[in-house]
């Protein structure tokens, strides 16, 4: 009774404040030439605008990144905000006949692997399939099976490699551990061990070499996975990783000299990238598509983490991130 | 006197104390009405010697026990226990105990006042049977459980009608009494206060949620039985079920006289329960309502109209609804025209096209007539043309509707072949022509009599 009373502005006001974003502009566009009307409709067609692109630039990075079932969200969240949106409706009709089909083949494969016993390839079969459609209970279900198998697998092995390790035989030890990067493989406590245990051979082979400590702690051996792991990044070309590595290294251990040393020669070589890829990201940014403009603000974070601009950009882009959903259709 | 009295009053209390240990506690009540305790009197000292081996025996629940051995020289006619926030006071009274063997003490009972991680100093002193109160103490530092720890691997299935469930492992704390569910409309909140799940084991949670298509955030708190909470899990996010997506590739896939078959692309959901096919159809100036023709039960992609009119624009849109009930939008619609028979004059005969009519056994044609009903002009056969002889010059509105004997689903011969009905036609729709019929050519037809 009261809305049917109220006026246009205010019927607009209340289904925009139940999300209900296309019945307020109904209402509002039909509502004639009252100024106050015309201003709020203004000013929510630029919200509509800039949500809808939001919306549909992180579809599209999730379609980029195989995560189709996100991708199709968020198209769909925009067809809610746009139901007319005949481009974005047909995407989502090729979309989700391709992650049908994807998701088959992957259970079809994770089923195969888990039969092989292959627990790695079974492993990453899950994590695609995890990523194609997280929301689907089933998907869900299996994943968290195989990631359960895996880890325990993984668990497993580390432990006997560090009980031989203990024990001073290294050659069982390195199998263990061999074991688990053949199951996940950038394991850093794994990667950690397997290098002292070269250190420790080429050490038996030269005698002139150095002594080792006599007992190396758990931050040594993390600290040392993370290095390795980092140069195994930067052997298959990926720079920003092996920042992100070689951070982690020194997050374990503080004084590890080569992760430092390494760390600030790539830092210095990547230098001039910085201003390219802030500005990079500040396209990406000014273009709503906040998953690149993050993606490549973090790059610059990882060559300079003292770079202001681009620390208040992440921190801006990242609040826009965390409340995309706010306003949505009823729905219902 | 007063000596005997304490004495008495020890052997009392060691009496009381055993009655207590085996569950008496309505006799001990009795006892202590008779020997009213001292009062207290922290300004009045006496020499008594400290209680050793204090100790903090529990500290959960808001609550701190604590237990000592008992003084056995001296008057000690019980303990006093004093707490404080910080080491060097103030102390302020919390307890006594009433004897000198009574050496246990919980401090905060049920009301939680204690809170969670909190520290107190305590001191135990002993008091004689006049309520003077020793100088030398025993000191203790204690602190009350941290608020629980939150549960961990919370995790969510998404995909379900209007719904959302969350499961979840238990707090490792043992002090949890149950789960604080938090529900956002984004990741970074305003996070609303959407039930409490009672029990440390009661890790499930399924959430109503109004609205297909939702995306919603979750987040959890441990609570312990006084309201503390643990740290907010990290969000994490639940879609409920999105409606189907409209069906698509509409099309007709056959389309004779009376009969359009039309057909679509299956629905790319598993879960398709029916399809409904509406159908619009043009008035003289404008489209008519839409109405729902159809219920096409899947996983069918087929359905044919047989009442489409002859010649007769019509608009098509199917929906998809699933098993739970929830439709599609509409697809987009497809337009059509219901096939006619190219109805013409040819001399004096109607003819129509015979290759449109296969399939259909006889031809009735009818005149239109103005408030009256149509009336029959004859039968022919379906290949063959309709003289009309019979009728006058001037305009016509004439009307063909084909027919054929009804075939009845299951009813055979004895070969297998299907039976005719005996008294049942199938008809088409009427097919119309308007037409001028020249009055010389029936002259040349019709010589003068």
């Amino acid at each position: 009774m009261g809305l049917a009373c109220s006026s246009p502005l205010q019927r607009g006001e209340d289904l925009y404040r139940h999300g209900d974003l296309p019945g307020a502009l109904q209402v509002w566009r039909a509502a004639g030439t009252d100024p106050r009307v015309e201003q709020r409709l203004a000013e929510v067609e630029v919200q509509l605008d800039t949500r809808l692109r939001r919306y549909e630039k992180r579809a599209r990075f999730f379609e980029e990144q195989e995560r189709l079932a996100e991708a199709i969200l968020y198209y769909r969240l925009a067809l809610k905000l746009d139901p007319g949106r005949e481009a974005t409706l047909d995407r989502v009709q090729r979309l989700a006949r391709v992650l049908k089909r994807r998701v088959e083949e992957e259970r079809a494969m994770l089923r195969t692997s888990l039969d092989e016993r292959k627990l790695f390839r079974a492993s990453a079969h899950a994590q695609r399939l995890a990523a194609l459609n997280p929301f689907d209970p089933s998907v869900l279900a299996e994943t968290t099976h195989v990631r359960a198998r895996v880890g325990a697998e993984v668990l497993h092995n580390l432990e006997v490699g560090k009980q031989h390790y203990a024990q001073g035989d290294r050659v069982r030890a390195r199998r263990a551990f061999e074991m688990v990067l053949a199951l996940d493989e950038g394991n850093q406590i794994a990667l950690g061990y397997l290098a002292y245990i070269r250190r420790f051979q080429r050490q038996a082979s030269r005698p002139n070499l150095p002594d080792l400590p006599s007992s190396i702690s758990q931050e040594d051996i993390l600290a040392e996975g993370h290095y390795r792991a980092a140069r195994q990044a930067r052997d298959a070309g990926d720079d920003f990783r092996a920042l992100s590595e070689y951070e982690g290294a020194l997050r374990a251990n503080a004084g590890h000299g080569a992760a430092r040393r390494e760390l600030d020669r790539l830092r210095g070589d990547l230098r001039h990238r910085v201003e390219e890829l802030y500005v990079i990201g500040k396209r990406y940014f000014q273009d709503e598509d906040l998953h690149n403009a993050l993606r490549a603000w973090n790059q610059v974070l990882l060559i300079d983490p003292g770079h202001q601009r681009t620390r208040e950009n992440v921190e801006r882009a990242e609040r826009i991130l965390s409340r995309l959903e706010e306003l949505q259709t009823s729905g219902s | 006197m007063a000596a005997s009295a304490r004495s008495a009053g020890s052997l009392v209390c060691a009496a009381a104390l055993l009655l207590a240990a085996v569950g008496c506690a309505e006799l001990r009540a009795r006892v202590a009405e008779f020997l009213p305790e001292p009062t207290i009197d922290f300004e009045r000292e006496v020499e008594l010697v400290p209680p050793e081996g204090l100790r903090i025996t529990s500290t959960p629940d808001r609550q701190v026990a604590l237990a000592w051995d008992p003084v056995l020289i001296g008057d000690v006619a019980g303990y006093a226990i004093i707490r404080a926030r910080v080491a060097s006071g103030p102390y302020i009274p919390v307890g006594r105990t009433s004897s000198r063997f009574e050496t246990v003490f919980v401090d905060g009972g049920d009301d939680g006042k204690l809170g969670d991680g909190q520290t107190y100093y305590y001191r135990i002193h002993p008091y004689d049977g006049e309520g003077r109160v020793s100088k030398s103490h025993v000191f203790a530092k204690a602190s009350t459980l941290p608020p629980p720890e939150p549960p961990r691997e919370l995790q969510v299935y998404s995909n379900l009608p209007r719904l959302a469930v969350l499961r979840w492992e238990p707090s490792p704390s043992s002090n949890v009494a149950g789960y604080v569910v938090l529900r956002g409309p984004t990741m970074a909140g305003p996070w609303e206060r959407v039930t409490f799940v009672p029990g440390a084991l009661h890790t499930v949670y399924e959430d109503r949620v109004p609205g297909d298509l939702r995306v919603l955030y979750y987040r959890l708190r441990g609570v312990n039985r006084f309201g503390g909470e643990s740290e907010m899990t990290e969000p994490v996010r639940a879609v409920t079920k999105a409606e189907p997506l409209p069906p698509v590739g509409l099309t007709v896939a056959e389309s004779r006289v009376g009969r359009i078959r039309l057909r679509w692309e299956p629905n790319v959901e598993s879960d398709i329960a029916h399809y409904l096919v509406l159908r619009m159809t043009r008035g003289e100036d404008a489209w008519n309502k839409e109405q729902s023709v159809a219920d096409v039960a899947a996983p069918a992609i087929e359905w044919v109209d047989t009442e489409v009119g002859c010649a007769e624009r019509v608009r098509y849109r199917l929906r998809a609804v699933d098993a739970d009930g929830l439709a599609s939008a509409n697809s987009r619609p497809l337009e059509t025209v219901g096939p006619d028979i190219g109805l013409e004059l040819r001399g004096l005969e109607l003819a129509w096209d015979a290759t449109r009519t296969r399939g259909w056994t006889r031809a009735r044609v009818y005149e239109r007539r103005q408030l009256l009903p149509d009336s029959l002009l004859g039968e022919v056969a379906a290949d063959e043309s309709f003289p009309l002889t019979a009728l006058s010059p001037g305009p016509h509105e004439l009307v063909v509707v084909l027919t054929r004997p009804h075939v009845s689903k299951g009813a055979s011969d004895a070969s297998g072949q299907p039976l005719p009905g005996a008294d049942s036609l199938d008809t088409t729709p009427p097919c119309r022509l308007r037409l001028e019929l020249p009055a010389a050519a029936l002259e040349r037809v019709q010589p003068p009599t």
